[in-house]
C-alpha cells in the first residue's frame, strides 16, 4: 500500500454522526472554505489555518499566554505558532485545526468501523472538503479500496468541473448546498457567485442520470429568515431541480447553535441582534416550503428528518 | 431572537391504565414505612426455642412471623400482597445487625461506629425527596436515614434490637473476625472507607435470580408432601456423608415449616379478600375481591391454572423470599419465558386478551416499585440509591441456543413504556440472533428515558459462566439459562421442565440455581488505595495510618504500580478472611430456607444453601469502584512524574494535600468537578503558591485520559484488568471456590469519592468518581462515542462478572425511526466488539438542572444511575451531580 505523507488540515473528527448520511458515521471536518456564509455554523472552519478559540469563562486572566507569546500580539490573528495555547493552565485557549495524514485517518476509520452498522461510513465535511482536493482524492480512493461507504457535504464550489466530477466519482453519497438561486444574492450572502456551483450540480446530475457514480445526490437548502426564504428563491430552486431532474431536497431550518463559537473566535456574529420568528412560526414556514416542493413531486425532508 | 431555555422532552411516552394510575398516585403519596410485626413474632419464637437445631429453630421463627403478618388489600389491586401491612413497607432484621438503627447516643451505635460498620452511613447522601423519610416529623420517627416508623413503635424496636445484641450475625461475626491477624487494620480500612461495607450481615443474599419453578409445578401442598416423603426416606441415614448427611432430616423439617408459614400468610390474605367482599357495596369491586379470594385460596394449595394465578404466585414467592432475609437485587430472571406457557394457553383458550395482560404487568411493575429493603443508610443511600434492584431479564437464547424472546416479553416492554417506574428494571440479554422487531421495541423503551432495558452481552456472559463454574460442571446448555441478578451481575441459572394443566408439552423454563453474588469483598475504592500508596499508608482525610508503611521511594512507574498491587492484595486478603467469617456465621444461624427450597437442587439433595445444596456455589467476588479514576491517575503519574518529569512526586503530593488550591466539595455543596471553586489568595495561601497549584493541576488535567482511544491510557487499563481479574482467583470463598472480579459502582462512587483526596488525574477532593467501571470521567471523553467504546473494549470482558458503561444521549440524537435504528447499530457494534454492558440516559441535561432547582415539578422523572433506574428526587445530591456532569452525546 503506497500512501502519500501529505497532510490535511482538519478541525474536527466526530464519531456518532447521525444526520450526515446513512447509518452511523464518522465525520471529518476540513478546514478552509471558499465561501463565507453569513450564518456559517462552523466558523472555526472558515479559514484554511489553525484557529485559536478563547473561552472567557475559563480564563482567570493570569496572562501566562502573554508571557509565552513570541509575536507579542503583533498579527495575532495570523499566528500559527500557538505557544499561548500550550501556556494556558486553564484550558481557556484551544486550537481548532490539526494535521492528519492518510494513515491517521485510516486508523480512525478502522477504529470506528465496528460501530457504523451495515450502512454507515465516513462523511467528509467542513469547511469545504474540496478545498484540500488532492488529499480528499487520496483518502476517498483509500476508502473505496477498503469498502468504506463515503459521503460528502459540500458547496460544490470548484473551478474545474472535470476535477469535481473526478472527485465525485469516488463518493457514494452527496449533500450539496444551494444557498440562493439569484447570483447577486448568492454573492451577498456567501461572498461568491453561484455560477460554478450550479454548473457543477448540473453536470453531476447529468452523470447521475447516466449512472456513473454518485447515484445518490441530495440538495440542501438552508432557509435563512429574511435572506433566502422568499417565494422567488423557492420557485427558482424548484425550476432548477426540475431542469436537472433532481428528486430529493433537504431543507434546513435556521439555527443559531454556532453563535457561541463566534464569541470564542472573537468574531462578530451578524445574526446576533436580529429578531427571528418564533420556533413555531418557523416550523410553519418550513412546512409551507416543503409543500411547494412536494407539489412538484420533489421529495422534501425538513431538518434532521432525512431519508435514512 | 428566542433565547429562552428550551427543555427537550423525551420522544416516547406511554399511557398506563386508569387503574394503574390510581394506584401509582397512592405510591407517590406513600412514605417508606417500617413496623415491628415480623421481627416481633420472629424474635419471640426464636428465643423460645433455645437449643433447637439451628435450621428448625429459624424455620419455626419464620413460620411464626409469616403467619402473623396483617393482610391489607388496597382497592383496585388485581395482584395483591406486599411485604408488610404498609403499601411501601419493610422492617428491621435485628438478627442480622442491630447497631445502625439505634440512636446516635446509644452504646451499640457507638460500638459499630468504632469498627467502621457505620462509616459508610456518614458519607452517603440520601435523596431528600419522594417517599424517603429523612427527617422525623409529627409522630413519625426517621430511622436509618430513610424510613419512617410510628413513634409508639420505637420502644418495641429498641427492645428487639437489645434482644439481639451480641447475637446478631454482625456482632457474632465481629467476635470471630477479630481473630484474623491484622484485624485492627481491617477496622481502619472500613473506617476510612477504603472498602465500603461488610458483606455477611448487610445484604447477605441477593444479586441472584429467584426460581419460581417448584411451586409453579407442584403447588404448596405438593411441596409439603415432597418434604414429608423425603423425611421418611432420609431419617437416620447418613448416606455416606459423615459430616452433614444426617442434617437432611432437619432440613426437610425446616422446609416443611416455612412452606406452612407462607401458606398461612397467603390464606390470611384470602380471608381478608373475603371480608372485603362482604362489606363492599360497589358490585365491580365486590367481584374483584371475590376473584382475589378464589385465586389466593387456590394458589395457597395448588399449582396455578392461569396466567393471572401464575403471576400472583410468582409475586408472592418473590416477597416471601424478600421477607426471609435482608436482600437487594433478587431478580425475577426471565419471567416472560417462565410465564409464557400460561399466557399462551390462556390466549389460545380465549381466557385473556393482550390488553388485560399489559394491565396486569403494569400492576406488577407497581408492586415491585413498592419494594423497600430496610438496611443502613450507607447501604440504602450509598449503594442502592433507594432502589432494590428487582431486575427482569428478557431475550437471550433458549436451551437449544435459539432466540428465546417471545411475545409476552414484548408486552413486558410495552408495560414498561406505559408504566415507567423504577422497578422491575429490564435487562436485555443481547445476542445477534435476537429478532430486530424485539430489539427495536427495546430501543423504543430506552427512548422513554427510563433507562431500561440495559443491554447485556449473552456471549460474553456465557464465556464467563463456563469458566467460573467449570468445577461445578456447568455446560453450554446451562450457561444459556443465565440471567442478570441484581443490577448487572451475571448469575448462573438452570432449565426446569414445566408442565401445565392438560397441555402435553414440556416447557423448559429458566430459573436461578446459584448462590447470591456481589458477596465476599464489597467495593474497594481504587483511588483511595492509590492515596494510601502515595502517602505511605496514611489516610489524608483522617490522618490515620491505615496500612503499614511501605517505605518505598516510588522512584519508577514500575515500583509505583508494584506497590499499588501489594497494598491492594493486602487489603483484599484481609477483607476476604473477615467476610468469609461473617458469611460463615450467617450460614450457621441465619441460612435461607425458603429461598433455598426454591433453588435446584436443595429439594432433591436435602441440603440448604449452607450445605452447598445449590447447584452453583462459586459466586463470591471482589468488587471495585473508581477504576477509571485509578487508570487516569496512573496515566498522569506515568506521564508527568516518570516519563516527562514535569513535576516531582513531592510537588504532586503537596498539591494533593492542598487540593490543588481548591475549596472542599462539601463546603460548596457540589460534587461535580465542573463546579469546584478556587481558594482566594486572601485565605492563607500566597499568590505564588496558588500559581504553582494551578500549574500542577493544569498538567494533571492535560495528561491522557481514558475513553479517547489512546494507546497510552488503554494499555494501562488492559494491564490492570488482566492482573486484577487474575488475582481474584487466588482467593477462596468460605464455600471453597475461587473468587472473581465484579466491576460495577452502583452508587458507591459518590460516597467513596466524598472521602478521597484529590487524585493525580486532576479530580479534586470530595468529588464523585466516574460511574460504573468503564464510563469516562465526565468531560474527558473528547473523541466521541466510537472512541470511548473502542477504549472500553481494549480488554477481555469475560474475565469479569460484569463491566458497566453508561451513555447519556440527548433526545434529539436518536430522534425518529431512523434514530432508533442507528442506536441499535451502536449497541450492536459495542456488543460485537465484546463489550458486556451498555445503558442509556436519554435526557436533556438542562432538564436535570431544572429538576435540581425545582424538584417539586419532577416527582415522576426517572434517570438511569448505574445498573438501575430511580426517581430523580430519591437520589442523593452527589449522584445527581455526577449524572448531570456526564458527557452528553447530542445532535452532531
Amino acid at each position: 500500500m503506497s500512501m502519500s505523507e501529505d497532510l490535511a488540515l482538519i478541525f474536527d473528527v466526530q464519531g456518532y454522526s447521525v444526520h450526515d448520511g446513512p447509518g452511523l458515521r464518522t465525520t471529518i471536518f476540513f478546514s478552509g472554505c471558499p465561501l463565507s456564509c453569513l450564518w456559517c455554523s462552523n466558523p472555526e472552519g472558515m479559514l484554511f489555518k489553525k484557529r485559536i478559540m478563547y473561552n472567557a469563562l475559563h480564563c482567570k486572566l493570569c496572562l501566562k499566554c502573554n508571557e509565552r507569546c513570541i509575536l507579542l500580539e503583533k498579527n495575532c490573528k495570523d499566528c500559527q505558532l500557538l505557544s499561548c495555547v500550550e501556556a494556558c493552565p486553564h484550558q481557556a485557549l484551544r486550537v481548532c485545526g490539526k494535521h492528519y495524514s492518510i494513515n491517521d485517518l485510516m486508523r480512525i476509520f478502522r477504529r470506528d468501523r465496528p460501530f457504523w452498522g451495515a450502512e454507515g461510513g465516513v462523511t467528509f465535511s467542513g469547511g469545504e472538503p474540496l478545498l484540500q482536493e488532492k488529499f480528499l482524492h487520496q483518502i476517498l480512493t483509500e476508502c473505496n479500496k477498503t469498502h468504506i461507504h463515503t459521503a460528502i457535504e459540500t458547496s460544490a464550489y470548484m473551478e474545474n468541473c472535470d476535477d469535481f466530477l473526478d472527485i465525485m466519482e469516488h463518493v457514494d453519497f452527496a449533500f450539496i448546498d444551494v444557498k440562493a438561486m439569484n447570483e447577486e444574492k448568492h454573492r451577498k450572502l456567501t461572498s461568491v457567485s453561484n455560477k460554478i456551483i450550479l454548473r457543477n450540480i448540473r453536470d453531476l446530475a447529468r452523470c447521475q442520470k447516466e449512472k456513473i457514480r454518485s447515484e445518490k445526490l441530495v440538495l440542501r437548502y438552508p432557509v435563512i429568515p429574511g435572506m433566502n426564504d422568499d417565494d422567488q428563491n423557492v420557485e427558482a430552486l424548484i425550476d432548477f431541480m426540475q431542469e436537472t431532474e433532481l428528486k430529493v431536497i433537504n431543507i434546513l431550518p435556521f439555527h443559531s447553535m454556532g453563535s457561541s463559537k463566534y464569541d470564542l473566535l472573537n468574531l462578530n456574529y451578524e445574526f446576533k441582534d436580529l429578531l427571528f420568528p418564533s420556533i413555531e412560526e418557523r416550523a410553519g414556514q418550513m412546512a409551507n416550503i416543503a409543500e411547494k416542493f412536494a407539489a412538484k413531486k420533489i421529495q422534501c425532508f425538513i431538518g434532521s428528518e432525512t431519508l435514512f | 431572537m428566542h433565547n429562552e431555555l428550551k427543555l427537550f422532552p423525551r420522544e416516547i411516552k406511554g399511557q398506563m391504565s386508569e387503574r394503574t394510575q390510581k394506584l401509582l398516585k397512592i405510591y407517590y403519596q406513600t412514605l417508606s414505612s417500617v413496623d415491628n410485626e415480623f421481627p416481633y413474632w420472629y424474635s419471640r419464637k426464636y428465643f423460645e426455642l433455645d437449643n433447637e437445631v439451628a435450621a428448625v429453630r429459624r424455620a419455626q421463627a419464620l413460620k411464626e412471623a409469616f403467619s402473623h403478618l396483617t393482610a391489607v388489600i388496597f382497592p383496585g389491586e388485581l395482584i395483591v400482597m406486599q411485604k408488610t401491612m404498609h403499601y411501601r413497607g419493610s422492617f428491621a432484621m435485628p438478627w442480622l445487625s442491630e447497631g445502625y438503627f439505634m440512636s446516635k447516643e446509644d452504646e451499640f451505635y457507638q460500638a459499630s461506629l468504632k469498627r467502621g460498620s457505620t462509616s459508610a452511613d456518614q458519607h452517603s447522601k440520601m435523596g431528600s425527596g419522594g417517599g424517603n423519610v429523612t427527617k422525623s416529623f409529627g409522630k413519625v420517627v426517621s430511622i436509618a436515614g430513610k424510613f419512617g416508623i410510628r413513634e409508639e413503635e420505637m420502644p418495641a424496636l429498641l427492645e428487639l434490637a437489645r434482644m439481639w445484641y451480641g447475637k446478631s450475625v454482625d456482632d457474632l461475626g465481629n467476635k470471630y473476625e477479630k481473630m484474623v491477624p491484622g484485624y485492627d487494620c481491617k477496622e481502619k480500612i472500613m473506617r476510612s472507607l477504603v472498602c465500603m461495607f461488610d458483606s455477611g450481615y448487610t445484604l447477605p443474599q441477593g444479586r441472584e435470580v429467584i426460581n419460581y419453578y417448584y411451586p409453579l409445578q407442584y403447588g404448596f401442598d405438593g411441596l409439603i408432601k415432597i418434604a414429608s416423603d423425603k423425611m421418611s426416606e432420609v431419617a437416620g441415614f447418613a448416606n455416606g456423608d459423615g459430616m452433614v448427611g444426617m442434617n437432611r432430616l432437619y432440613n426437610y423439617q425446616a422446609i416443611k415449616l416455612v412452606l406452612e408459614g407462607v401458606q398461612a400468610w397467603i390464606l390470611n390474605y384470602a380471608k381478608e379478600a373475603k371480608r372485603l367482599e362482604h362489606i363492599e357495596n360497589d358490585l365491580d369491586q365486590k367481584q374483584e375481591y371475590q376473584e382475589i379470594y378464589e385465586n389466593l385460596q387456590w394458589i395457597a394449595y395448588h399449582p396455578p391454572r392461569s396466567f393471572k394465578e401464575a403471576l400472583q404466585l410468582c409475586w408472592t414467592l418473590h416477597i416471601a423470599v424478600l421477607n426471609e432475609d435482608a436482600i437487594s437485587g433478587l431478580s425475577l430472571g426471565r419471567l416472560g419465558q417462565v410465564l409464557y406457557p400460561y399466557y399462551e394457553n390462556d390466549l389460545r383458550n380465549g381466557k385473556i386478551i393482550e390488553e388485560q395482560v399489559i394491565e396486569l404487568l403494569e400492576l406488577q411493575r407497581l408492586k415491585f416499585t413498592c419494594v423497600d429493603c430496610f438496611a443502613s443508610m450507607g447501604v440504602v443511600g450509598g449503594v442502592l440509591s433507594g432502589n432494590t434492584f428487582n431486575n427482569l431479564s428478557i431475550g437471550g437464547t433458549d436451551k437449544d441456543g435459539r432466540d428465546a424472546s417471545n411475545t409476552l416479553e414484548m408486552l413486558m416492554l410495552e408495560a414498561g413504556i406505559r408504566c415507567p417506574t423504577p422497578q422491575p428494571t429490564l435487562s436485555l440479554l443481547y445476542d445477534d440472533k435476537l429478532d430486530d422487531e424485539f430489539l427495536l421495541k427495546a430501543v423504543q423503551s430506552v427512548k422513554t428515558g427510563t433507562g431500561y432495558p440495559a443491554f447485556m452481552n449473552n456471549r460474553v456472559a456465557m464465556e464467563f459462566l463456563l469458566e467460573q463454574y467449570r468445577n461445578e460442571n456447568m455446560n453450554i446448555e446451562e450457561a444459556r439459562a443465565w440471567s442478570i441478578g441484581g443490577c448487572l451481575e451475571t448469575s448462573p441459572c438452570s432449565w426446569m421442565p414445566l408442565k401445565i394443566n392438560s397441555d402435553p408439552k414440556t416447557y423448559y423454563i429458566p430459573g436461578g440455581s446459584g448462590q447470591p453474588t456481589s458477596v465476599g469483598v464489597h467495593f474497594v475504592s481504587l483511588p483511595k488505595v492509590l492515596e494510601l500508596v502515595l502517602f505511605d499508608g496514611v489516610d489524608q482525610r483522617t490522618s490515620e495510618s491505615v496500612l503499614e508503611k511501605h517505605n518505598r521511594k516510588l522512584n519508577s512507574y514500575d515500583e509505583l504500580l508494584a506497590t499499588f498491587k501489594d497494598y491492594f492484595s493486602k487489603i483484599v486478603e484481609l477483607l476476604v478472611r473477615c467476610n468469609n467469617i461473617q458469611h460463615d456465621i450467617w450460614r450457621k444461624n441465619n441460612m435461607a430456607i425458603f429461598n433455598s427450597l426454591l433453588k435446584p437442587d436443595c429439594l432433591s439433595k436435602g441440603h440448604l444453601i449452607n450445605e452447598l445444596g445449590y447447584r452453583y456455589n462459586a459466586t463470591f467476588n471482589i468488587e471495585t469502584t473508581g477504576t477509571i479514576n485509578l487508570i487516569n491517575s496512573l496515566a498522569s503519574l506515568k506521564k508527568n512524574i516518570y516519563d516527562e518529569k514535569r513535576m516531582t512526586l513531592d510537588e504532586l503530593k503537596w498539591a494533593i494535600k492542598n487540593n490543588c488550591g481548591y475549596k472542599t466539595a462539601e463546603s460548596i455543596n457540589s460534587y461535580s468537578l465542573m463546579d469546584q471553586v478556587k481558594i482566594a489568595d486572601t485565605e492563607g495561601v500566597t499568590r505564588r503558591e496558588l500559581e504553582h497549584f494551578e500549574e500542577i493541576h493544569s498538567l494533571l488535567m492535560k495528561a491522557p485520559k481514558y475513553g479517547n482511544s489512546e494507546e497510552y491510557v488503554d494499555s494501562i487499563l488492559k494491564d490492570w484488568e488482566d492482573w486484577f481479574t487474575g488475582m481474584c482467583r487466588n482467593y477462596q470463598s468460605l464455600y471453597g471456590h475461587p473468587l472473581y472480579a465484579c466491576q460495577i459502582s452502583v452508587s458507591t462512587h459518590g460516597a467513596m469519592g466524598a472521602v478521597t483526596s484529590a487524585t493525580p488525574d486532576g479530580r479534586l477532593a470530595g468529588t464523585t468518581f466516574a460511574d460504573g467501571s468503564l464510563s469516562a470521567y465526565p468531560g474527558t471523553d473528547k473523541n466521541g462515542p466510537f472512541a470511548l467504546m473502542n477504549s472500553a473494549t481494549c480488554f477481555d470482558h469475560s474475565r469479569s462478572q460484569n463491566t458497566q458503561l453508561n451513555f447519556k444521549l440527548h433526545p434529539m440524537a436518536i430522534a425518529g425511526n431512523s434514530g432508533s435504528k442507528k442506536l441499535l447499530e451502536l449497541i450492536r457494534g459495542y456488543m460485537r466488539r465484546g463489550g458486556f454492558h451498555l445503558q442509556f440516559n436519554v435526557v436533556d441535561t438542562n432538564m436535570l438542572k431544572d429538576a435540581q432547582k425545582h424538584p417539586e415539578n419532577y416527582r415522576d422523572l426517572l434517570v438511569r444511575v448505574a445498573g438501575f433506574t430511580q426517581y430523580w428526587v430519591e437520589i442523593g445530591k452527589n449522584i445527581q451531580d455526577e449524572v448531570i456532569a456526564r458527557t452528553e452525546y447530542g445532535e452532531m
